[in-house]
């Protein structure tokens, strides 16, 4: 079937003969090229945006108990705060216990406050005694505390998304952004606010060529030297094979080789276009805007 | 079998070769590649010519070499390797191998047991008379036998409590075994230190921040905010040894999102510096990113270039930054000779009358979001840039991109990172420059985002590198027509190197857990 369409198909021996194989005898794959295959796809459609992101989390979290971590605030709280602050960053009175290099080993090496234990009797002006499962969970605080901080740490909203401007943005979607040359408030717009939250809105209006579920994909055409045309989704392209998947679902894959011309259609140039034009105050508007069209 | 012999042999006679430090050999790169440079420059020039635009087409492969060993997960080899005596020496985080340049055959593998710590990566080894030397996640530069492959001795080179972590090729300069720090996950100053090759005993530490007191100190609000400011040296440097200046970027500013709280310059984060390897003072410094809050560091190699300016030849450092800038610099003096975009940037408001750009509020993180370009991986990266004095031009994997700065953390003490950046487009090229002027004369664009790797550049006119999905791909170098490519298991990881042993000229790049050789027969 359609064999001669897989002329193009990659040579034996590489990673793209995988596609071939899978088009062809999707039995035969073995399973790293199976991972392959799938990592293929995912990096194209859905994991692309996440490249900007630090592709690794950074130094693995000690890992915090909530339970423990709750009693061991409510010890900080009334034993600690008062002169390391609420939030363990210290205060004139007292250290950071963030920065402690105490502190920092006992998260590192789980000691679930064995060393920190001494030092609480120890240092001037503390006498406190604490057994080993009170220690523990102070302990499971401080190392809560710290991870808060880190790259991955927990704390990742943003904040105030809303207070911008909605009839601005009205404004700027029926003008400066052209935005209705493609979308209607009453059509694919309508209860967009409903839809996502303001966080999501805000990426999707900006980067709609990200993240899963992409509504339309860049299309591309690859015409051969007889004439013939394909036209699909883009599945993989690079300088020497192009992927695409046909309306009917087919799938084909091509090497660039002479005589065959590949062009890409790309449906969300304007959005990009607009990346270079829109100020911080244009982008706040917007998505307050677009959050009300509940 | 033949071979391996030989190869023992040539290990067995490498006590009395100390090609790594010799300058002469440095300045000719033909049988070895033994910095992660290659040579001190970091230009990634190599002088071979077998290979070139006429007969790229005939490489063919040599051999392969997976690595099967991991520690949490570090399996990728963004490692250069070091090619010394008919040898590879390269690392993944926690191991280190020698390989036979000509077979691909394991001689030896090291591993280190770790304690824990980042395993983002590991960029290279140094080699020096009968060691090499390599740092660990852990913090510790370990010292290898290059014979035996078993431990000499190792030296803590940072606390790994704090987040300190190793992963930066070592550099041998003189008696020095230069060390950088990694971990950007906390808020501690960065530093440089250099080793004693013999015994491993620490000769000097420099903070890359300044005195209290000192003029640059008037740069950050406080002392303490100083203190805990950052600046981690992620990338090996570079060496003049007539000026015997060690060149280093250094890392951005921390808490790294919210700069509300130190206000001002931060030197000497994101900064350029100029060190003497002797005695570990700053000789002069320039700031490519005054007052980071996009995690855009200024740690790109800065490379040397010896080269005409204003018909008079001078000695020059030049780097392509994260930011999205491009700096030229008299690198006696630090004097800035050029500053000018490379890539898409929104955040600037001009240059300052030193030559540094200057930070538009507008464009740091806010609560609601700042849209930004570069995004925060940055028009470049830690990805090796090169420079070919045949071409005169200037070679990186660039960016063009946006994403959104959001500060989570408004606490009137922010710490670590205290906000980050989402989502986001991007388009990827590889770019070559006038060195001089940073005007473009190609720019291939690649069909597709992705992945990027370091770049080598030959007086056979052509570069190598990796595109943005799994292809080694050699261009013109004059003029960016793709000549050749070959199909690897993965993105190219690392930037690729050359030599030519036997009348052979060797090409060797990695691709994920994979050293790909090819080999011009």
């Amino acid at each position: 079937m359609l064999a001669s369409q897989y002329k193009g198909c990659a040579a034996a021996g590489t990673r793209y003969a995988s596609f071939c194989k899978l088009l062809n005898n999707p039995s035969a794959l073995e399973l790293d090229e199976v991972k392959w295959l799938l990592l293929r796809s995912l990096q194209v459609t859905a994991l692309l945006p996440l490249i900007s992101v630090p592709l690794l989390a950074q130094f693995p979290h000690s890992p915090v108990d909530p339970d423990r971590r709750d009693r061991g605030a409510a010890i900080y709280a009334g034993k600690c705060a008062s002169c390391h602050g609420d939030d363990a960053r210290g205060t004139a009175n007292g250290p950071d216990l963030i920065r402690s290099l105490p502190v920092l080993h006992d998260r590192r090496e789980m000691l679930y406050g064995k060393e920190l234990g001494p030092l609480l009797t120890t240092l001037p002006g503390h006498s406190y005694k604490f057994n080993d499962k009170q220690l523990g969970d102070l302990s499971q605080f401080l190392t809560a505390s710290i991870n808060g901080i880190l790259r991955s740490g927990g704390n990742s909203q943003p904040t105030g998304l809303l207070n911008g401007d909605a009839q601005a943005g009205e404004a700027y979607f029926n003008g400066a952004g052209g935005c209705t040359k493609c979308h209607s408030v009453t059509g694919d717009l309508a209860g967009i606010g409903k839809k996502y939250s303001a966080s999501a809105l805000q990426q999707k209006f900006l980067f709609p060529n990200s993240g899963l579920f992409l509504k339309k994909k860049v299309q591309v055409t690859v015409k051969l030297r007889s004439g013939k045309t394909y036209t699909g989704d883009v599945v993989h392209i690079d300088d020497f094979t192009v992927m695409l998947r046909e309306k009917s679902g087919e799938t084909l894959s091509f090497n660039r080789v002479p005589g065959i011309t590949v062009t890409t259609d790309n449906p969300y140039t304007a959005h990009e276009e607009l990346l270079r034009k829109y100020t911080n105050a244009d982008m706040h508007n917007m998505t307050t805007y677009l959050d009300s069209l509940k | 079998m033949k071979l391996l012999t030989a190869s023992l042999l040539a290990l067995s006679l490498a006590p009395a070769c100390v090609r790594a430090q010799d300058t002469a050999a440095l300045n000719k790169l033909t049988d070895s590649w033994p910095t992660y440079n290659g040579d001190y420059s970091g230009r990634r020039y190599s002088p071979l010519t077998k290979i070139n635009t006429a007969t790229v087409k005939q490489l063919q492969p040599a051999w392969n070499f997976r690595v099967e060993t991991t520690t949490g997960g570090g399996k990728r080899i963004s490692a250069t390797p070091l090619e010394v005596d008919g040898v590879l020496y390269f690392t993944v985080p926690s191991h280190v191998w020698a390989v036979d340049a000509r077979t691909g055959r394991k001689l030896w593998q090291f591993d280190w047991a770790s304690k824990g710590g980042e395993t983002i990566g590991n960029r290279g080894a140094a080699v020096l008379g009968n060691t090499v030397y390599f740092e660990t996640e852990d913090c510790n530069l370990v010292a290898i036998d290059r014979t035996t492959g078993k431990e000499k001795w190792h030296a803590s080179i940072g606390n790994p409590d704090q987040f300190y972590f190793g992963s930066v090729a070592p550099v041998i300069v003189k008696n020095h075994v230069m060390v950088g720090i990694s971990g950007d996950d906390f808020d501690n100053p960065g530093y440089i230190e250099a080793h004693d090759p013999e015994t491993g005993a620490l000769q000097w530490r420099w903070y890359d921040h300044p005195n209290p007191g000192d003029p640059e100190a008037k740069t950050w609000p406080n002392d303490e905010a100083m203190m805990h400011g950052g600046g981690m040296t992620w990338v090996a440097g570079t060496y003049d040894p007539e000026l015997n200046l060690y060149y280093f970027g250094t890392g951005n500013a921390q808490p790294v999102i919210n700069g509300l709280a130190r206000l001002g310059d931060n030197l000497y984060t994101s900064t350029i510096c100029a060190l003497n390897p002797d005695t570990g003072k700053l000789v002069w410094y320039f700031q490519p990113n005054p007052h980071d809050t996009h995690d855009w560091d200024a740690v790109q190699t800065p490379v040397l270039i010896d080269g005409i300016i204003d018909g008079k030849h001078r000695k020059l450092v030049a780097q392509a930054s994260r930011n999205g800038w491009y700096f030229l610099l008299d690198r006696a003096t630090g004097k800035n000779l050029l500053s000018t975009p490379f890539a898409m940037q929104n955040w600037t408001l001009g240059v300052s009358k030193n030559g540094s750009p200057i930070p538009n509020p507008e464009k740091m993180a806010h609560t609601n979001g700042a849209l930004v370009s570069p995004n925060q991986a940055g028009a470049a990266n830690w990805y090796p840039p090169s420079y070919s004095p045949q071409t005169g031009l200037f070679y990186v994997p660039a960016y063009d991109a946006y994403s959104v700065y959001y500060i989570y953390d408004n606490n009137k003490k922010p710490e670590g990172w205290a906000g980050n950046d989402r989502g986001g487009w991007s388009e990827a090229s590889l770019r070559a420059f006038d060195y001089r002027t940073g005007k473009v004369r190609w720019n291939h664009k690649w069909p597709s985002s992705g992945g990027r790797s370091g770049i080598l550049t030959t007086a056979g006119n052509l570069l190598f590198t990796g595109d943005t999905t799994t292809n080694l791909v050699a261009f013109n170098a004059a003029n960016g027509t793709i000549l050749w490519h070959a199909g690897l298991g993965s993105i190219v990881s690392n930037g690729p190197i050359t030599y030519e042993l036997d009348g052979l000229q060797y090409l060797v790049a990695a691709a994920g857990d994979t050293l790909y050789a090819f080999v011009l027969r």
